[in-house]
C-alpha cells in the first residue's frame, strides 16, 4: 500500500504480546544534535550504541517489563498521534535493539537467540576485517583498571590549566623550529630512504603509542566528568598497509553528552601527537647534526607533527578527523549516512521512487551529507588505488594480494550486491525498468569516459645530466704550480689555465743549448779541417740534440696548462694548487662546456616503448629537490636496451633512485635489469649542472583512461615477470 | 483412543523456528543439491521397482481377509518399531495394492505405485490429472499411519477431504488405522478425536488454524514445556489440551496450490476489536474518498494494485479533514484511511474478488474460485470495503496469530506431496520446502488437443467468441466446461448463454449447493457448464455415453489465469485417464491478465493488428499472454519471497518472538 509510513503491520502479532525492557546494563544520555534531542542508548558491556529519535524513546521508555508491546504502542499513538513510531517501525526498532544488546526479551528460550546474536556479531566482525584489509584491528589488552589506576595523573590536563601547557609547549616547539636555523626540509629527502626505516618505525610507534594513550586518558578523565562511564576496555594493534600501530577503543565516549567532550576525545589523540612534537622540535634545534637522538627527534617530528595533521586529520578517512568532524556537524554516522542521502536522491529523483523516506532528519543535514558524500568518494577512488600500486611496486606479493581482495570487496562485492538489489529487490517492484535502464546508462557512460575519452598521459625517468663537452686536464709534465685560474672561471680554447714551473727543464734546455752551441763549434772546425767524416759525425749529434732541445721545448711549453675547448674550468682544489708539485699525468683538473649540457635518463621497456611509439613527446625536465623549477627538452636518442651499467650511482635504489642496482656490485652502478637510456637535449641548460639527478616528464598523446590503467598493469606485470612481450606498449 | 504422553511432547517437537531457506551463496548451493536430489529420482528407477512391487502384490491374489490382515498386523508393528527395511517397504506397499483392489476394486498402477515410492521419499510427485492420485496417496499414507506418530493428508477443500476420507477409509481400516477427518465448523473435541486418529484428512486452513489456536491457549498459560510439566505433575487445574499432536508426517494433495499459490495470504486468528476510535474513521473515509478525483487528487497503478495521493489530493483532503477530531487530527493516519478507501473503490469488484451476503464480506480465492470466508483483508483494506458495500464494520481486530503457510509446512518432520501441475514450480519448492519434484509418466498416453489461444482487443468481442464457440461446440454434441475467472463473470456469461437459449449450469462461490451433481453431469454429451475456477483441482468429470465418440470434453477458459498452473489444472479437466478431450483460451485485451502485465506498446501493436472480428493474429497473442503471465509469475515470486524474508529477519533479530 503506498502510504509513506503505514500505520500496521503484518508481522506486529509476533511482537505485539512481548513484554520486553531494557537491560539493565544500559544507561541512557540525552544529547542535542542540529536543535533535535536524541537519546543514546548504551549497554556498557558490550560497548552497544543505539540512538533513538524522540518518539522512539518514547516508545522504547515505555516498555519496562509490565507493559506488552502493544500496550506501550498504543500509548505512545495516544500521545504523539502521527509522531508515533508506526507498528513496522516498532519492529524494526525492536529488532535493531535486541540484536544490539540493549533490550531483554523476558523469555526463558532466549538462550538461543543470545548465541545466535554472539555468533552473527562474530561474523560480522571477521567480515569487517575483510572489507578493510588496509586497516586490520586485533584486540589485546583490556587497559581499562590500569587506566582507571593512573588516570589522577592525567585528569588536569583536560581542564583550563591543561589548554595552557599545552598551548605553551606547543609555541615553544614552534618558536625552537623558527628561531633554530636548522634547515627542516633537508632531511625530507631521506626520511623514506631504507637506512632511515628504523628511525621512521621507532618514530610512528612511539608517537602512536603515546597518541592512543591520550585518547584513553581523555575518555577516563572525561568520563567521569560526564558521570558517562568512559570506559576503555579494548588496547590492541591495527595494521594499517601491515605496519603495526597501537590503538585502543574508546567508542564509550560516543555517549558522552557534552559535544565539546566528545570532540575533545576524538581530538586527544593528535594534541597528544603535537605535543609530542613540540617536545621533538625543541629538542632536535638543539642537538649536533647526526648525532642518533637528533635523528630521531627529526623523525618523531615529523611523523607527530605531519603526518597527524594528514593522516588522523583527514576527515575523509575514518580516522579522528572523521569523527571530529562527525561531531561538529552534529551528524553521526556521517559516513555511512552520507551514502544513504546519495542513494536516497537517486531513488527519489532518478528512478522516481515515491515512498521512501529521506535519510536526513533535518533539511539542513542534506548539504552536508552529499558534500561529505562526494568528497568522500574522490578521495577513495584517488587515494585507494594510488595506495595499492605503491604498495604493488615496493612489496609485490603482499601489494598484489592485497590488490586483489581489493579489487574483490570494493569492487566485485559491491558491485554484485548492486546487481542483486537491482534486480531482486522488492523496494523496486515499481520502478526497476526505470533503475535498470539509467544504471545501464550510467554504466555505459562510465565505460565510455574510461574507454573512448582521451586523458592527459605521461611517463616519468630519472635521469642524470652530463656535459656533452668534457676534457679532464692532466699535466702532461712534472712542475710546481706556480699560478692556477681560480675554479669556475669561464675559458676559451688555448688559455692557460695553469702555469707550472719545471726548473729541471730550463736547466736541461740551457744544458742542452750550451751542448749544441759547442757541437756546432766543433763542425766548423771539422769542416774547416776538412774532416768530412768528423763533421759528418758531429753533423748527427747536432741533429739529435735540436731534437732533443725541441722535446724539452715542447715541455717547457706544456708548462702552461690551456684549456682544449671552450667552457668552465672545473677544479674543485684550484686555490690550493699553487706550490704543489704535480706529476706528470696527474689530473689537476677539467674544462667543460656547461652550455652544451645533455641529460642520460634511464626507462624501462614500457617506458621507452613508449617514446618509440609516438613522435610528438613533449619532454619537460625536474631538477629532483627543486620541484619548481621546469625545463623543455628534446629527445635526441633513445639507445636500445642491453644496457646495465647505469650512468651514476645517483640513479640506483640506495641512493634514492628509482631503478633497482646490483648489490654486490662495489660501486653500485649495476642495474638489475638491462634498461634504456634516453638522452635528452635541454631547451635551456642554464641552470642545470652535471651531475645533478633529474626527473623528466615525458607528456604522450592523450589516451582513454582506461587503456591507461591497463598499460600501467602490465608495466607492472612485464617488470615483475620480465616478460618480453611488449603488448603494453 | 486418548493422547498418549508422548503425543503431549511432540507438541514440542517440530522444528521451530523451521529451517531457515537458504540466501545468497548456500542457495546456490542448495540448488546444486536440489539438482542431484531430483536425478537421484529418476522415473525409471522408480517404475522399475513399482513394477516389482505390483509382482509382489499378485502373490497376495489369493490369501483370505484374514491371512492379510495378520501380514498388514505384522509389518505395522516393524514400521512402529521403526526397524523395517527396504524390503518391507516393498511387502507393505504390495499388501496395500491388494488390500485398495479388495477394498475399492481398483488395484494402483505401477505408475501409481512409482508416485507412491516417491513420495514416501519426500518428494512431491507429478501426475497427470485422473491418474488416481487420491488412491495413490494411500500407499505412503498407510504407512506413515504404521509409523504412529499421525499423518496429515492435506487437501484443498472439504469437499475433497470428506470424500477422499469416505473413499479411502475402507483400505486404512483393513490395515488396522484410524481414519479422521476435519471439517469446518467442527467443535474442538471432535477435531482432537480427528487429530487423534491414526490418518487425518483435512484441508490446509484448517490444520493451520488448528496450529494456530493451539499456540495461542498454550501461549496463554506459558509455554508448550509448562504444559507438559503440569501434565506430569499431575496438576489438571487448567487443563488446556491441545488439539493437535505435533506436525510428523504431511502429505500434502495439490501440493503446488497448497505450497506455493496459498503461501502468499497468511493465516490469521483474530482477536478484539483493537481500534475503536480508527473504526469509526472508515465511514467517514469512504465519504472523504467520494469526493475525490482520478489523475488529479489520486493515481491509480493498475499494474502493481495502488492508489496514491497526489500533492493536491492531500492538501484537498487535509482540509475537508480539519474540522473532524479523532483519527483526523493526524493527517498520516487520516490519508492513509483515505487511500485504503480509495484502493477498495479502484481495485476490488463486487462479485470478482469478494461476495456481500447477510451483511457480510467474504472474499473469493482467486485461485480455487472458491469462497474464503475466515479470510480478511489486510491493514483495514476489509473495513475499508465493508464501508464501501455499507454492511456493519466489523472493527479492526488485533491478529493473535499468524503464520504463513510457507513457515508452516516447514515445521513438519516429513513432508511430502502430489499434484498435477508441479514442474513450474520445480526451483521454488526446492528452494523453500526441499522438495525434489518427481515427475510421473501417464499411465495412458494423454488425448487432449491443447487449441492455440485466441486473444481478442475487446473483451466484448472475446464474449461474442466465446458464445459462438459454445454453440459450435455444442451443436456438436461435446460436453463443454467454460472457466471464467470470476463469479461476475461467470454470472454475466450465464445470462447471454440464457438470452442465446443455451441451456447450462453454473458453478461458482455463490452457488455452488450441489457441486458434486453439476460435476457429475458435466460429462454427458451436449452438457455445458460454466465454472470459475472451482472446477479446477480435483474435480474429476468423467464423460457420459456417447461424449467420447464425439471428441470428448472441451474446456473453454474465457482468461488467462496470472499462472500457469491454475491454466493447467483447468485444462486438465478434459481428456482425463486417456479419455479425448481439447481445451482452448479465450483472451482479450482488457482481461486483468493483460492490463496489468502486457507492456503498452505491444498492447498498441495488437490493437492495431486486431483482424475484422477484433482478433489478434496468434503469434502475437500468444508472445503477449506468455510474457504477460511470466510477469505475473514473478511478481507473485517476488512476493512470496518477501514474505519469507521477513519471517527470517524476525526469527534473527527477534529470536524469542513467538513464530505463528
Amino acid at each position: 500500500m503506498p502510504v509513506l509510513r503505514p500505520t500496521f503491520h503484518e508481522s506486529w502479532h509476533r511482537v505485539a504480546d512481548l513484554r520486553p525492557r531494557l537491560r539493565t546494563t544500559v544507561d541512557v544520555q540525552r544529547q542535542t544534535f542540529r536543535g533535535h534531542s536524541w537519546h543514546v542508548v548504551r549497554d556498557a558491556a558490550g560497548n552497544d550504541f543505539f540512538r533513538l529519535s524522540g518518539p522512539a524513546y518514547h516508545f522504547v521508555g515505555l516498555l519496562d517489563g509490565t507493559r506488552t508491546v502493544a500496550q506501550a504502542w498504543r500509548a505512545c499513538n495516544d500521545a504523539l498521534a502521527d509522531d508515533a513510531p508506526t507498528q513496522g517501525e516498532a519492529i524494526h526498532l525492536l529488532g535493531m535493539m535486541h540484536s544490539s544488546n540493549l533490550l531483554a526479551l523476558e523469555r526463558s528460550d532466549d538462550a538461543d537467540g543470545v548465541l545466535l546474536q554472539h555468533r552473527r556479531r562474530k561474523s560480522a566482525r571477521v567480515r569487517g576485517y575483510l572489507a578493510n584489509l588496509l586497516c586490520i584491528r586485533i584486540p589485546l589488552l583490556d587497559p581499562d583498571s590500569f587506566l582507571d589506576r593512573w588516570s589522577f595523573l592525567f585528569s588536569w590536563l583536560f581542564t583550563p590549566w591543561g589548554i595552557v601547557a599545552w598551548l605553551l609547549l606547543v609555541g615553544t616547539g614552534v618558536f625552537a623550529l623558527l628561531t633554530g636555523g636548522m634547515d627542516l626540509a633537508s632531511g625530507a629527502p631521506g626520511l623514506l630512504s631504507p637506512s632511515n626505516a628504523g628511525f621512521l618505525f621507532l618514530a610512528i610507534i612511539v608517537t602512536k603509542a603515546l597518541h592512543e594513550f591520550g585518547h584513553a586518558m581523555a575518555c577516563k578523565a572525561l568520563g567521569k566528568r560526564n558521570a558517562a562511564g568512559g570506559e576503555v576496555h579494548t588496547l590492541g594493534v591495527m595494521l594499517i598497509l601491515f605496519v603495526p600501530v597501537p590503538y585502543v577503543d574508546t567508542s564509550s565516549a560516543w555517549g558522552f553528552r557534552a559535544k565539546r567532550h566528545r570532540l575533545v576525545v576524538a581530538g586527544a589523540g593528535m594534541l597528544v601527537e603535537l605535543a609530542v612534537a613540540a617536545l621533538a622540535a625543541v629538542a632536535w634545534s638543539y642537538t649536533t647534526e647526526a648525532t642518533t637522538l637528533h635523528n630521531l627527534c627529526y623523525n618523531i617530528m615529523i611523523v607527530a607533527g605531519l603526518a597527524t595533521v594528514l593522516f588522523n586529520g583527514n576527515p575523509l578517512m575514518r580516522y579522528d578527523g572523521y569523527f571530529m568532524l562527525a561531531d561538529l556537524l552534529e551528524i553521526p554516522n556521517l559516513a555511512q549516512r552520507a551514502g544513504e542521502c546519495v542513494r536516497y536522491l537517486v531513488k527519489r529523483h532518478v528512478w522516481a521512487m515515491e515512498w521512501i523516506q529521506t535519510p536526513a532528519h533535518v533539511a539542513s543535514e542534506r548539504k552536508c551529507l552529499l558534500l561529505y558524500a562526494f568528497a568522500a568518494a574522490g578521495y577513495r577512488i584517488v587515494a585507494y588505488p594510488l595506495i595499492l600500486l605503491v604498495m604493488i611496486e615496493r612489496f609485490f606479493f603482499i601489494g598484489s594480494i592485497l590488490a586483489a581482495t581489493a579489487m574483490v570487496v570494493w569492487l566485485l562485492l559491491p558491485l554484485g550486491r548492486f546487481l542483486r538489489y537491482l534486480f531482486t529487490s522488492p523496494e523496486l517492484i515499481r520502478s526497476r525498468r526505470r533503475a535498470l535502464t539509467t544504471s545501464l546508462a550510467a554504466a555505459g557512460g562510465m565505460l565510455a569516459v574510461l574507454g573512448l575519452l582521451p586523458a592527459p598521459d605521461c611517463a616519468y625517468a630519472d635521469g642524470i645530466v652530463e656535459v656533452e663537452q668534457f676534457a679532464e686536464i692532466h699535466s702532461a709534465v712534472d712542475g710546481f704550480v706556480e699560478l692556477s685560474a681560480p675554479s669556475g672561471t669561464p675559458v676559451r680554447a688555448g688559455s692557460v689555465l695553469l702555469a707550472l714551473r719545471n726548473p729541471e727543464l730550463e736547466a736541461s734546455r740551457s744544458s742542452l743549448g750550451c751542448t749544441r752551441r759547442l757541437a756546432q763549434t766543433r763542425r766548423q772546425v771539422a769542416w774547416r779541417d776538412g774532416d768530412v767524416v768528423g763533421a759528418q759525425t758531429i753533423e748527427a749529434q747536432i741533429a739529435a740534440l735540436e731534437r732533443q732541445s725541441l722535446r724539452v721545448e715542447q715541455d717547457i711549453e706544456a708548462l702552461l696548462l690551456r684549456a682544449p675547448l671552450e667552457g668552465t674550468w672545473v677544479a674543485p682544489d684550484a686555490h690550493t694548487l699553487p706550490g704543489r708539485y704535480v706529476h706528470r699525468g696527474d689530473r689537476v683538473g677539467a674544462v667543460a662546456s656547461m652550455e652544451q649540457v645533455i641529460i642520460r635518463a634511464t626507462a624501462d621497456q614500457a617506458v621507452a616503448g613508449q617514446l618509440f611509439a609516438e613522435l610528438n613527446v613533449r619532454t619537460q625536465v625536474r631538477v629532483a629537490g627543486r620541484s619548481l623549477t621546469e625545463f623543455e627538452g628534446v629527445i635526441q636518442d633513445v639507445l636500445p636496451a642491453g644496457q646495465d651499467q647505469l650512468p651514476s650511482p645517483a640513479l640506483g635504489q640506495p641512493a634514492g633512485g628509482t631503478i633497482a642496482v646490483d648489490s654486490k656490485d662495489p660501486r653500485g652502478t649495476r642495474s638489475v635489469e638491462p634498461f634504456f637510456e634516453i638522452r635528452i637535449r635541454p631547451q635551456a641548460a642554464g641552470p642545470l649542472l652535471p651531475g645533478q639527478r633529474v626527473r623528466i616528464r615525458f607528456t604522450l598523446a592523450p589516451k582513454p583512461l582506461g587503456r591507461q590503467c591497463w598499460q600501467a598493469f602490465w608495466r607492472i606485470w612485464q617488470r615483475r615477470f620480465h616478460t618480453e612481450d611488449a603488448r603494453g606498449a | 483412543m486418548p493422547a498418549a504422553p508422548s503425543h503431549l511432547w511432540r507438541l514440542l517437537s517440530y522444528r521451530s523456528p523451521p529451517r531457515r531457506v537458504p540466501a545468497g551463496v548456500d542457495a546456490t548451493w542448495h540448488h546444486l543439491g536440489g539438482l542431484f536430489s531430483r536425478r537421484r529420482l529418476r522415473p525409471e528407477a522408480l517404475l522399475r521397482r513399482a513394477e516389482f512391487i505390483a509382482g509382489l502384490s499378485a502373490q497376495h491374489k489369493d490369501q483370505p481377509d484374514v491371512a492379510l490382515r495378520a501380514a498388514a498386523g505384522e509389518l505395522r508393528e516393524r514400521f512402529r518399531l521403526d526397524r523395517q527395511a527396504r524390503p518391507d517397504l516393498d511387502a507393505a506397499f504390495a499388501l496395500i495394492c491388494e488390500v485398495a483392489f479388495r477394498q475399492l476394486g481398483e488395484r494402483p498402477f505401477p505408475v501409481q505405485i512409482a508416485g507412491a515410492l516417491a513420495m514416501e521419499a519426500g518428494c512431491i510427485a507429478e501426475m497427470a490429472t485422473g491418474e488416481g492420485k487420491t488412491l495413490t496417496a494411500t500407499l505412503p499414507v498407510v504407512v506413515a499411519g504404521w509409523r504412529g506418530r499421525g499423518c496429515h493428508v492435506v487437501t484443498v477443500n472439504d469437499y475433497l477431504a470428506r470424500r477422499d476420507a469416505e473413499w479411502m477409509r475402507g483400505i486404512y481400516e483393513f490395515c488396522g488405522l484410524r481414519v479422521g477427518c476435519i471439517q469446518a465448523g467442527m467443535g474442538p473435541d471432535e477435531r482432537r478425536s480427528a487429530y487423534a486418529a491414526d490418518v487425518t484428512y483435512c484441508t490446509s486452513r484448517e490444520v493451520v488454524a488448528d496450529f494456530l489456536r493451539d499456540r495461542i491457549t498454550i501461549g496463554a498459560t506459558g509455554q508448550a514445556s509448562h504444559l507438559l510439566l503440569r501434565q506430569i505433575t499431575g496438576d489438571s487445574s487448567s487443563q488446556v489440551m491441545p488439539v493437535l499432536r505435533g506436525l510428523d508426517v504431511a502429505l500434502v494433495d495439490e501440493a503446488d496450490s497448497v505450497l506455493i499459490d496459498e503461501a502468499v495470504t497468511p493465516l490469521l486468528i483474530q482477536g478484539d476489536p483493537a481500534h475503536p476510535d480508527l473504526d469509526a474513521g472508515y465511514a467517514l473515509a469512504r465519504e472523504l474518498a467520494e469526493s475525490m478525483r482520478p489523475m488529479t487528487d489520486y493515481r491509480v497503478d493498475r499494474r502493481h494494485r495502488d492508489v496514491a495521493l497526489t500533492p493536491l489530493g492531500s492538501s484537498r483532503l487535509a482540509e475537508a479533514a480539519r474540522s473532524r477530531g479523532g483519527v483526523w487530527r493526524d493527517r498520516r493516519r487520516g490519508e492513509e484511511l483515505v487511500v485504503h478507501a480509495l484502493w477498495a473503490r479502484e481495485h476490488l469488484e463486487r462479485n470478482a474478488q469478494y461476495l456481500v451476503n447477510e451483511g457480510q464480506v467474504t472474499l473469493i480465492d482467486e485461485l480455487t474460485g472458491r469462497s474464503a470466508p475466515d479470510r480478511t483483508l489486510r491493514g483495514g483494506l476489509h473495513q475499508a470495503v465493508q464501508a464501501r458495500e455499507d454492511v456493519p464494520i466489523s472493527g479492526t481486530r488485533e491478529t493473535r496469530a499468524r503464520i504463513s503457510f510457507q513457515r508452516f509446512f516447514r515445521l513438519y518432520r516429513c513432508l511430502s506431496g502430489m499434484t498435477g501441475t508441479g514442474v513450474e514450480s520445480t526451483h521454488e519448492l526446492w528452494h523453500v520446502y526441499a522438495l525434489p519434484v518427481a515427475v510421473m509418466p501417464t499411465h495412458h498416453p494423454c488425448r487432449r488437443r491443447e487449441l492455440p489461444d485466441r486473444v481478442f482487443t475487446t473483451a466484448a468481442a472475446k464474449w461474442e467468441a466465446v458464445v459462438a464457440e459454445t454453440r459450435r461446440v455444442h451443436n456438436e454434441g461435446r460436453p463443454l466446461l467454460i472457466g471464467a475467472r470470476t463469479v461476475a463473470d461467470s454470472q454475466r456469461l450465464s445470462r447471454r448463454l440464457a438470452v442465446e437459449g443455451l441451456d447450462h449450469a453454473v458453478l461458482n462461490a455463490t452457488c455452488h449447493a450441489d457441486e458434486a451433481a453439476i460435476i457429475a453431469r458435466a460429462g454427458l454429451a451436449g452438457r455445458i457448464t460454466v465454472a470459475t475456477n472451482m472446477a479446477g483441482r480435483g474435480t474429476d468429470i468423467r464423460l457420459g455415453s456417447g461424449a467420447a465418440e464425439r471428441g470428448g470434453l472441451h474446456v473453454l477458459a474465457t482468461e488467462r489465469q496470472v499462472n500457469r498452473r491454475v491454466d493447467r489444472q483447468l485444462r486438465g479437466r478434459a481428456a482425463r485417464q486417456g479419455d479425448p478431450g481439447s481445451s482452448q483460451v479465450f483472451a482479450s485485451l482488457e482481461d486483468d491478465l493483460l492490463c496489468r502485465y502486457a507492456p503498452k506498446t505491444s498492447r498498441l501493436l495488437a490493437c492495431l493488428s486486431r483482424g475484422p472480428s477484433g482478433e489478434v493474429p496468434e503469434t502475437l497473442g500468444r508472445n503477449l499472454l506468455t510474457w504477460a503471465q511470466r510477469q505475473a509469475e514473478q511478481d507473485a515470486r517476488r512476493q512470496r519471497r518477501q514474505v519469507l524474508r521477513m519471517d527470517d529477519w524476525l526469527d534473527e533479530f527477534l529470536p524469542g518472538s513467538p513464530d505463528a
